[in-house]
């Protein structure tokens, strides 16, 4: 009976992960190389824009884009860019397209970089804006939130996607054994980082189209190899 | 049912929610980023703050991954260190890599490139 009840909640579990809307909307059109600028940090942690910049190029290339290294966007942009509207300051872009020949420029804000302590929770909590715009003609292509909730509950993860009841749950059922290891492993920045990055995935997956290099069936050999 | 075999069969019951929370929480990734991701954390978080050890474990990625699990953009980010790091041929070399594997970005490539021409 119980094994049953188990195998139930699995299902649920699996069927509540296996659901994600992708709903992307349709590109005047799609770009095939990105600059991230700097992001804007709004709120009063430092490093929370530098963490946000590390971990955005991982959900844009899986998404089939091509983004600039982060490196040469930081050198090329400071966060003031971030928060310039880009549609409406020809000059800047302008300026950003040639120095970096990229076909649409990421404005970034991070709004919440938050961990908070409670009695027997832990709970993470990353959000902010993206905006792209096509960096030649100024147009906003696209914007979107992003945002995501980590829950450490005895020692136990439970994300946005898994919350509500059945993530307690499981939160009950396995948090003993993994309480000491959660406790020991994870640090803050590293935490919210992660999340970020799940937050950037899931707001790219759900809103934007698959870029160009997503169609293809995996990077091709190159004809010359620097070795 | 005696108690031990409840147990069992709880402990059972969780590693299986576990397992099913874990595959869930993971999105597959097409690309292997370990050494990429290493690298951008390096230079941008500063952890770990050592930029040949960045370069040295991205060249040793480049040399034995298979093409296809190599994250676009990754020769360029190390042909970027590269520049950063004064070693300008190689950087030269890494950048037409780049070019090479992903045509597509080949516009993007050469504007980084420009610096090195300069």
């Amino acid at each position: 009976m119980k094994l049953q009840a188990l195998a139930a909640l699995a299902a649920v579990l699996a069927a509540g992960c296996g659901t994600t809307p992708l709903q992307p909307v349709q590109l005047e059109r799609v770009p095939q190389t990105i600059l991230v600028l700097a992001p804007h940090n709004a709120t009063d942690v430092p490093g929370a824009d530098l963490a946000c910049h590390a971990r955005i190029t991982q959900p844009l290339t899986e998404h089939g884009y091509w983004v600039v290294p982060v490196g040469r966007a930081r050198e090329l942009t400071s966060s003031l860019a971030s928060r310039t509207d880009l549609t409406a300051d020809e000059a800047l872009r302008d300026q950003l397209h040639r120095a970096s020949a990229a076909d649409a420029i990421l404005q970034v804000t991070v709004d919440a970089w938050d961990r908070d302590y409670l009695l027997f929770d832990d709970v993470a909590t990353v959000g902010g804006r993206m905006r792209l715009v096509d960096a030649t003609s100024g147009r906003e292509l696209w914007a979107a939130g992003y945002g995501e909730k980590d829950s450490l509950f005895l020692g136990a993860t439970i994300a946005g996607s898994a919350g509500g009841p059945t993530g307690l749950m499981f939160a009950l059922m396995v948090a003993p054994p993994f309480a000491l290891v959660s406790a020991i492993s994870r640090d803050t920045e590293d935490r919210l980082a992660t999340l970020a990055q799940r937050a950037f995935d899931r707001a790219i997956r759900g809103g934007l189209p698959p870029g160009p290099m997503q169609a293809q069936p995996g990077d091709r050999e190159p004809a010359v190899e620097a070795r | 049912m005696v108690g031990s075999e409840v147990f069992a069969r709880r402990a059972v019951g969780a590693l299986l929610l576990a397992c099913v929370a874990a595959a869930c929480a993971a999105e597959p990734t097409r690309y292997d980023w370990t050494d990429y991701q290493l690298a951008m954390d390096t230079e941008l978080l500063g952890r770990p703050a050592d930029r040949v050890a960045a370069i040295a474990r991205l060249e040793a990625h480049l040399a034995g991954a298979d093409p296809g699990r190599i994250p676009p953009g990754e020769r360029a980010w190390l042909a970027w260190l590269h520049l950063r790091a004064g070693s300008r041929e190689a950087a030269r070399r890494w950048l037409d890599a780049e070019v090479a594997a992903h045509p597509e970005a080949t516009q993007a490539v050469m504007a980084l490139r420009k610096e090195l021409d300069s």
